[in-house]
């Protein structure tokens, strides 16, 4: 039985750390009604960006995450600005898909260019190594933090859209743009500001999620392709829809690894995605 | 003024394929042959993937799967049964076929993202798959044996790469012709509806799922021949090289890169974007990995921002281009008339 709270603890603790990627997806969603196919590899660059300031500058990955977040902020406005902006414009809805897909293409390139194809990993994160006992059940440090860290990240992001005047505006362009665009807001600030925002979101979990597990170039396929199941399958564009899905993927993870085999945990995650999206094809858990 | 548009096409269409015949015999270099086995093979794949992509509007990252299940269908037939790739490349098609309806069928209510995802989830599934089951080779693939006599039974040329080139053509040239006649007769006419007005169309009687199965089935056929003639081409296949996510992403890169829900555009993509992509291998591979994949990344972006229609807008009769952007403002277009 301990067993299995601790596979719980374990799914629930990553599975929070997966919502926390694939929030960022959903805003953007939500806002754009664009994919941004390249998520996981601008979840890839975060990685590399904690990775390096531990190992080159001996940076505490939890210490790096303000830097990480206003690295990444930088890279989401500038990404807005030079390319999904002017895509945007030309209202071709295969090119909105594809643009992305090159974007994902060349950080990917990039990173193995100057970074090595190798996979990467910090040894031992002080502080964080080793394991802790919660009456039983024991649980990595570093996954816990990791959780943790997750956890507030998401709960300051859904604080932010839904109660901040800021917030208010992203809800605003959701859910109506032309009448968003009639009360006076103006929806390319609000875009800038929620793309900047969901990349953002990806420095925490970058610098979260090397403490845990290793990067290398090709890491963001998979991680994107979390992230947009876990977005499909709360609902493109709900809160809390993609945090409950991020959860459930976690758990489904480490479950069917346990069960199953480590090899087809990540196949029980789309499995019970087209089960779900069979049961409720248009919407997902909670979307609108 | 039809006619004379038309038969000029047929010139049009002559003169290229009397080129291309006659393109092995005066480029023997093995790899200017390679290259045009290479732009072959990508039209065929992202004229089959356009089928879906483009003309129903279902963004399918799927086309690996099929390609991949073509290819070890056709790869173990020959080895554990001696059976020609003749009869190994249609078996890989219907094969493929016959994943894309069992896809197909609990995913027929999805749309848009929804499916997209879907479609890149069954890549995911079908590569661990075939990585973990011994009985095809496992994740260390299959290694076709080298049989030197009887050339076209066993579909193996060591001397040149002429055979290849002449059958990946033919290949080529039957999906033209196939996806020309499907998109000119009334499941064409089907698809688009869906893909214009899918509620509409639904309501007015059309049986959209139907015509989501013929397209998926009529695409994976195509792709899982393609599939099985790859595999004697290279003569090793492997789950992460015939049924990666790459494989799809370049398909559809290439598809909308040329032009979707058109004839030609997928061609002219393959025919622009291939040798870029194999070029940029050979010269910048040497400068360290990723550079080539980088460019190409590049090239995409640029392309979506300048002309997100695709290339073979900048190519459309100026009339056509004007009826368009006052009809339509999403990719549809001069199908049927090529």
């Amino acid at each position: 039985m301990d067993l299995f709270f601790e596979a719980l603890l374990n799914g629930a603790s990553l599975g929070m750390a997966y919502a926390l990627v694939a929030i960022g997806l959903t805003i953007i969603w939500g806002v754009m009604e664009v994919v941004n196919f390249a998520h996981g590899d601008y979840l890839m660059v975060a990685m590399y960006i904690g990775f390096f300031s531990f190992s080159l500058f001996g940076i505490h990955p939890l210490f790096s995450i303000p830097l990480n977040i206003l690295i990444m902020a930088g890279l989401g406005a500038l990404t807005y600005l030079r390319i999904i902006k002017r895509v945007l414009k030309s209202n071709v809805l295969l090119s909105q898909i594809v643009v992305t897909f090159g974007v994902s293409v060349f950080l990917q390139n990039f990173a193995m260019f100057i970074w090595s194809p190798n996979f990467q990993a910090i040894a031992e994160v002080p502080w964080v190594s080793g394991s802790i006992n919660l009456g039983g059940i024991y649980i990595s440090k570093a996954l816990f933090v990791l959780a943790l860290v997750s956890a507030i990240t998401c709960l300051i992001l859904v604080y932010f859209i839904n109660r901040t005047t800021t917030g208010k505006t992203i809800l605003a362009t959701a859910m109506d743009r032309e009448m968003a665009q009639l009360v006076g807001i103006n929806t390319k600030t609000v875009e800038l500001i929620t793309f900047s925002l969901g990349i953002a979101a990806l420095g925490v979990a970058g610098s979260g999620l090397i403490m845990v597990t290793y990067v290398s170039p090709r890491v963001g396929f998979l991680y994107g392709l979390i992230a947009f199941t876990a977005v499909a399958l709360g609902g493109f564009g709900s809160l809390a829809g993609t945090i409950i899905a991020g959860l459930m993927i976690g758990i489904t993870e480490v479950f069917s690894g346990l069960y199953i085999g480590p090899e087809y945990k990540y196949v029980a995650i789309f499995v019970v995605y087209l089960i779900i999206l069979i049961w409720r094809p248009k919407k997902g858990l909670l979307g609108w | 003024m039809l006619e004379i548009s038309r038969k000029k096409h047929f010139l049009w269409i002559g003169i290229a394929l009397t080129t291309l015949i006659i393109y092995p015999f005066i480029f023997r270099g093995s790899f200017a042959q390679h290259l045009m086995i290479m732009v072959f093979m990508y039209a065929a794949l992202s004229l089959a993937w356009d089928l879906i992509g483009g003309h129903a509007n279902l963004f399918s990252f799927g086309q690996a799967a099929f390609f991949g299940v073509g290819a070890y269908t056709s790869t173990m037939l020959y080895m554990r049964l001696g059976l020609t790739p003749w009869i190994g490349m249609f078996a890989g098609g219907i094969m493929a076929v016959v994943l894309g309806l069992i896809v197909g069928f609990p995913t027929s209510k999805l749309r848009g993202h929804y499916f997209a995802i879907a479609s890149l989830a069954l890549i995911f599934v079908m590569e661990t798959f075939f990585t973990n089951w011994s009985f095809i080779g496992g994740a260390q693939g299959l290694s076709l044996p080298v049989v030197n006599e009887n050339p076209w039974f066993h579909l193996q040329f060591h001397k040149s790469k002429i055979g290849y080139y002449f059958l990946m053509m033919g290949v080529m040239t039957l999906t033209i012709v196939i996806t020309w006649l499907v998109t000119r007769s009334w499941i064409g006419f089907y698809l688009r509806a869906f893909r214009e007005a899918p509620d509409v169309s639904e309501s007015l009687g059309a049986n959209n799922m139907l015509y989501r199965l013929i397209a998926i089935a009529i695409s994976a056929f195509f792709t899982g021949m393609v599939g099985s003639l790859y595999a004697q081409y290279v003569l090793y296949i492997d789950p992460p090289s015939v049924m990666g996510i790459d494989l799809s992403i370049r398909v559809v890169l290439i598809a909308v890169f040329g032009g979707s829900g058109t004839l030609w555009g997928p061609v002219l993509g393959a025919v622009i974007l291939v040798p870029f992509m194999e070029l940029s291998r050979v010269w910048l591979g040497g400068f360290g990995q990723g550079l080539d994949h980088m460019l190409v990344g590049l090239l995409v972006v640029i392309l979506c921002l300048l002309q997100p229609d695709g290339i073979i807008k900048l190519f459309a009769h100026p009339v056509e281009r004007f009826m368009l952007g006052k009809t339509t403002k999403k990719g549809a277009v001069v199908d049927g008339s090529p």
